[in-house]
């Protein structure tokens, strides 16, 4: 798998996670509308649809399922 | 971490999900204060600011105490009495408020409850005895300076109207002053805060339901106060009708027709108290006198 | 006079107040009301989509958001999409005119030479609907669920899907484990071709069907007080029928200085591989979105996705945003443009692929691409309710052969309501 190496420094990466973040009372930016990970979900979902019946990648964000005779 | 409904002279500091918030029991009410943004230690060195503020204002106010100043006056015998710099604006308060409600608001109407006992159950007194204490109720009789004053014989003066705001809206100067940053001081559903955490934040205020056909209300509050006046648990129920706790001094008698409860914004608390408080006075036209002011309310009835 | 003796006693309340507590100066500002429970939300948008000579498709979705006590949140969401145009049909550019079967059998198109052959006779009309409930298990975890059906006139699908998810560190950090299946069946006009038959045999018979599975593992971490990433593993097992039944390969027969079609052939089973990472990063008042894919999956194909979006705020309620978006694809094992028949007949290269079982597809879907998608996107909140949007984006996109070269416009107004 081309990527396995991507998968490894991902881990590695992660691992310390646990220092990162901030207070609860730092969330104040966090908590703005456009900083939500959902925040353009309708753009999103009309992209996929896109993207899907033109290439042949699907998923990432979400699941890569089908769901339509485009592809 | 000692529960604070055990104890009568502790505070309590626990993190919330934005900050810190400040526990304690005072005035009969479970006290709350929120804030944001500092660490632990100026966290409880603010508490302790407000718990002894707080403590203060109860102990020099009630009248249940027997060594202040409102012992002091309630048992000086038809003498005057010297008053601090802070008694005195009290008093000029009340008689501000006294003036600007055509005498409903009197603070010499506590000695009402020696026949009034609004415990829920069908005791009513009896004509007489109310009109036996009328003439120890009226603020024209008291004479009152800066620094000091002086009731006729048998008068009392009662705090309790203007204690608790007045403390909220004391203690969010104080610590405001301490530390420029949003907080929200809540005591017992008196509330007052300069500002909220964050822009697109609002602090989520309940409101308690009177009676079985209201619903609890969640109020948005980004600056200002919330003060409620109201029944509470505090009325008599005789004969199919309600005697609420809010009296008129002219008369000795509950106000008739005055909502349940009503919940006044303003910018500071006092004034949001004062401003609930007459309302409850002018009885069914209560929702009438504040919309005239063009005031935000809520009342139930 | 009663007014303005009301508006004295409000005047004289508010002085008194502010003598009591010692206040000097402007007190502050009374801001309350009374919280309205917006708990629903309807979203609406409508895509137009259009490439140049070849696919238009114009789609209206409408979504609803419930929220309830509790924290639990219901969503549904209900797609039209209307399709006409063409696409290409697989066949490769030829210098002689050539001829095709149209997808009934009834009929045949002609395609000049040097064009890309186009099968225009595609059109459809597909609804979906979806519905999604999403609610805490505890104070520190979420499990969503939910299901989808689409259906248009030869297809149809339905899937299931759920997850849960967990936060740790103070929240700092979330990790999600997604699972989804979904059953996908074919009913292509005239039937599916038989698997090695030439076009204008029009061998056809049946229906057939495709099971896909998937799983997605997620991590969402804060990274700083401006700054959170989402580090995203999925994995996608598809088995069945997986050719699309209108794509031919052109099979050039030497023998015979001929040109024929051979409906294509793909595995009947992929796995996808996963990796994305995305970041979103606030500055003073904007914010940048930026995202990477990679994808590599056993029929050899190996993508790679850059998207950029820069939120630049036009005010507290208006942004504007534009977006770049870089797309490279390799081809599949199985990608041919077409087939040389070197000394055999048509009749012979089809039999002997038939007996060794081989995969071939000239779909330029599955060749090697690179795409690009440049746009603008407008947007709007008024009165804290509603929101307004559009956005305007380019996408081009090219590949080996000339039927890989597309240019498409893709348009879109948003309108969202809060109530």
């Amino acid at each position: 798998m081309r990527y396995r190496w991507v998968a490894v420094l991902v881990v590695l990466a992660l691992s310390g996670c646990s220092n990162l973040g901030v207070k609860p009372w730092e969330r104040n930016i966090l908590a703005k509308p456009s900083m939500m990970l959902e925040e353009n979900a309708m753009d999103s979902a009309f992209d996929d649809h896109i993207y899907f019946s033109k290439e042949a990648s699907s998923g990432g964000r979400g699941f890569s399922g089908g769901g339509c005779g485009c592809n | 971490m000692t529960s604070q409904n055990d104890c009568k002279d502790c505070w309590d500091v626990t993190p919330f999900e934005a900050g810190w918030k400040c526990t304690f029991t005072a005035m009969a009410s479970p006290c709350e204060i929120l804030w944001a943004q500092c660490s632990i230690e100026d966290a409880r060195g603010l508490s302790e600011m407000a718990f002894n503020e707080v403590k203060r204002i109860e102990q020099k106010f009630s009248r249940y105490r027997d060594n202040n100043i409102v012992y002091q006056i309630n048992n000086s015998n038809g003498q005057q009495v010297d008053i601090d710099d802070e008694v005195g604006r009290l008093l000029i308060f009340a008689d501000q408020c006294y003036q600007v409600s055509d005498g409903l608001f009197d603070i010499t109407s506590g000695v009402l409850r020696k026949v009034w006992r609004f415990d829920g159950s069908d005791k009513v007194p009896n004509a007489r005895d109310i009109v036996d204490l009328l003439p120890l109720v009226g603020w024209e009789k008291v004479r009152h300076t800066p620094s000091t004053v002086q009731l006729s014989l048998g008068m009392e003066l009662d705090f309790g109207g203007i204690g608790k705001e007045y403390a909220v809206d004391r203690v969010l100067l104080m610590l405001s002053e301490q530390l420029q940053q949003p907080m929200l001081i809540n005591f017992g559903g008196d509330i007052a805060t300069n500002g909220a955490l964050f822009p697109d934040h609002h602090w989520s205020i309940g409101v308690e339901a009177i009676s079985n056909e209201a619903v609890e209300k969640l109020l948005n509050v980004s600056g200002g106060a919330i003060a409620t006046s109201g029944d509470s648990r505090r009325f008599l129920l005789r004969d199919g009708v309600r005697y609420t706790h809010v009296l008129n001094p002219k008369t000795g008698w509950p106000i008739e027709n005055a909502p349940h409860s009503m919940t006044v914004a303003a910018p500071s608390c006092v004034q949001a108290g004062m401003l609930s408080t007459i309302a409850l006075l002018q009885g069914e036209n209560a929702e009438t006198f504040l919309d005239e002011m063009d005031v935000t309310y809520w009342s139930q009835r | 006079m009663q007014l303005d003796k009301k508006k004295r006693v409000f005047d004289l309340i508010a002085l008194a107040s502010c003598s009591l507590i010692g206040v000097t100066g402007a007190a502050s500002v009374s801001s309350a009301s009374e919280a309205s429970k917006n708990d629903w939300k309807v979203d609406t948008a409508l895509l137009y989509y259009s490439e140049d000579d070849r696919v238009t498709a114009v789609e209206p979705v409408i979504g609803v958001t419930k929220i309830f006590g509790n924290d639990k949140v219901f969503s549904s969401k209900l797609t039209v999409d209307t399709l006409t145009g063409s696409s290409h049909n697989g066949a490769a550019v030829s210098d002689k005119a050539q001829t095709f079967t149209t997808p009934s059998g009834n009929d045949t198109y002609t395609v000049a030479p040097g064009d890309v052959p186009l099968d225009d006779t595609f059109l459809d009309t597909r609804v979906a609907l979806s519905a999604q409930m999403k609610q805490p298990l505890d104070r520190l975890s979420t499990i969503t669920y939910g299901a989808n059906f689409s259906t248009e006139y030869d297809y149809r699908s339905i899937g299931i899907n759920g997850s849960y998810a967990r936060d740790f560190n103070q929240r700092n950090t979330t990790l999600a484990l997604g699972l989804s299946f979904t059953k996908d069946a074919m009913d292509p006009e005239g039937g599916i071709p038989v698997l090695y038959s030439l076009m204008e045999n029009q061998e056809k018979e049946g229906t057939d069907t495709r099971t896909i599975v998937d799983a997605l593992f997620g991590i969402t971490q804060v990274i700083d007080r401006n700054t959170i990433m989402q580090f995203n593993y999925g994995i996608g097992s598809s088995s069945g029928y997986h050719n699309d039944p209108f794509k031919v390969v052109t099979i050039v027969d030497e023998v015979n200085d001929d040109l024929a079609y051979m409906y294509e052939s793909r595995p009947e089973s992929r796995v996808k591989h996963s990796f994305y990472w995305r970041t979103k990063h606030h500055f003073d008042k904007d914010m940048v979105d930026f995202s990477l894919r990679l994808m590599t999956d056993d029929w050899g194909v190996t993508s790679e996705t850059l998207d950029v979006r820069y939120r630049w705020s036009l005010s507290e309620n208006s942004y504007l945003e534009p977006h770049i978006r870089y797309y490279t694809q390799s081809e599949a094992d199985f990608y041919v443009d077409k087939i040389n028949s070197g000394s055999s007949t048509t009749e012979q290269v089809s039999a002997s692929y038939k007996a060794q079982g081989e995969d071939f597809s000239a779909d330029y879907r599955l060749g090697n691409l690179d795409t690009t998608t440049v746009g603008l996107k407008w947007g709007a909140r008024i009165a804290g309710t509603q929101e307004f949007s559009a956005r305007i984006e380019l996408y081009q996109q090219s590949g080996d052969t000339e039927a890989a070269d597309l240019d498409a416009l893709i348009t879109q107004i948003g309108y969202t309501f809060n109530f």
